[in-house]
């Protein structure tokens, strides 16, 4: 060894990264989950706000199936053995599947909180948020107006939380950094190949997802996709670049109003929406990482755990999307939700060679993000009558 | 000061991927006995 043993003299940094981002686990998701519930006003709620998200669930479900189905195909991370990084890699026997659904349901909110169970968290959040969202729109002046006191306290937090994060994420190439060089002095540069593997398993999930599931969705309305693509190529290729659906989204609505012709009252509420509740390649990237650092410790997930990735990747994207590194942040949380817990000192060494190469996964799955906006929000226009299919790219 | 300022400038995807490389080469150099071995 060249500078003898104390490689390990670098763990601590990537380690403090970790315990920096299982700090903000907990609260992100309670936080930023309540005020997505509780944005969503039942008022507004109309028949296309119920499509929208009807939609944008359903699709982040099926990019969920669609990413493990790549992952147990591709097998990303199978041999890279970083268990015997650990003293035990402590996965809990997992439950049948009636339990899963029913432990989503916590018997004490401030238990799940404190032992960090995530999907207790987000359902309590969720209808914590509903109620908040109907009080607020109550007729007695005191109720309406003591709930719209308590959203502005959650969203100042949520806020907080969120500029926290930004914080975090400043370390994280200090963090990352530890984290690849202790893995790579202890295994060799070698440990680097899998991740090629989950950037193509990634890819081709993605490339399935635009041309199976939104060329089918779009097929099923009578729409061509090589239209759809088209017209949806500039903001696709912003996405890809910034890497940020919110950024993107001025592109997007001019592309929604010029190329595809689609009504104002539709687009100016189901693509806001959908930068920050609607992100199906970001499900699957939980999807395909969860699995690829399951594999690397040499603990495959069982079905009850793949089922459990679906539920809390998708019930996650209502309200983590739009904070910077919330792919990170989310991955964290699904991986909690697994019984991969970041605490596990080989979760962490995985998880850190995830984080390195986020730049090249964010830049597929904000693509896919902000095309699949774009469909629902066609398809819903469709079903309104909102939509001028003869001209614009569909008249071509 | 402005060293950190000068850091906290970019963003923050690019410098983990920054630190992603610079750990691989470290890593590399320490893990092995000679230092030339790791990037034969």
């Amino acid at each position: 060894m060249l500078f003898g043993e104390p490689i390990t003299a670098l763990k601590p940094l990537g380690d403090l990264l970790i315990r920096l981002l299982q700090m903000i686990v907990a609260p992100i998701v309670l936080f930023s989950l309540i005020v997505g519930a509780a944005s969503i006003t039942p008022a507004r709620l109309s028949k296309v706000g119920v499509k929208i998200i009807v939609y944008y669930l359903v699709t982040s479900a099926i990019a969920v199936i669609i990413g493990l189905i790549m992952a147990n195909l591709f097998r990303p991370g199978v041999g890279l053995e970083l268990a015997g990084e650990a003293k035990e890699v402590v996965v809990k026997p997992p439950p049948s599947p009636v339990e899963v659904l029913l432990n989503i349901i916590p018997t004490n909110p401030f238990a799940a909180l404190t032992e960090g169970k995530v999907l207790q968290i987000i359902f309590f959040a969720i209808v914590l948020g509903i109620a908040i969202a109907y009080l607020r729109e109550s007729d007695v002046e005191r109720i309406s107006k003591a709930a719209t006191t308590l959203f502005s306290i959650f969203d100042g937090l949520t806020e907080t939380i969120y500029k926290i994060v930004r914080g975090i994420l400043q370390y994280a190439p200090i963090g990352v950094f530890a984290l690849i060089g202790y893995v790579v002095a202890k295994h060799g540069p070698g440990v680097l190949g899998p991740l090629a593997i989950v950037v193509v398993t990634l890819y081709v999930g993605l490339f399935i997802h635009i041309f199976l599931v939104y060329g089918g969705v779009l097929s099923a309305f009578k729409l061509s996709i090589i239209k759809f693509l088209k017209g949806a190529k500039e903001p696709m290729l912003t996405a890809f670049v910034t890497r940020s659906s919110s950024a993107t989204l001025p592109i997007t609505m001019a592309a929604a109003e010029e190329n595809f012709k689609i009504g104002k009252p539709i687009y100016s509420f189901t693509l806001p929406l959908g930068a920050t509740v609607n992100m199906d390649g970001t499900a699957m990237y939980q999807a395909i990482s969860t699995i690829f650092i399951a594999n690397a410790l040499g603990v495959p997930l069982t079905i009850t755990q793949q089922l459990l990735i679906v539920l809390t990747a998708v019930l996650a994207s209502i309200g983590t999307a739009g904070v910077p590194g919330a792919g990170l942040i989310m991955l964290a949380m699904v991986l909690e939700a697994v019984g991969l817990p970041l605490t596990d000192p080989s979760v962490a060494l995985a998880y850190g060679m995830i984080a390195g190469i986020d730049v090249v996964l964010d830049m597929g799955r904000t693509m896919v993000n902000v095309t699949g906006d774009l469909v629902g929000t066609i398809i819903v226009a469709k079903t309104e009558k909102e939509i001028d299919l003869s001209s614009g790219v569909w008249g071509s | 000061m402005s060293l950190l300022r000068a850091y906290l400038r970019y963003p923050v995807i690019y410098k983990i991927a920054i630190g992603f490389v610079l750990g691989v080469i470290l890593g590399a150099i320490w893990g092995t006995d000679n230092c030339f071995e790791a990037f034969r």
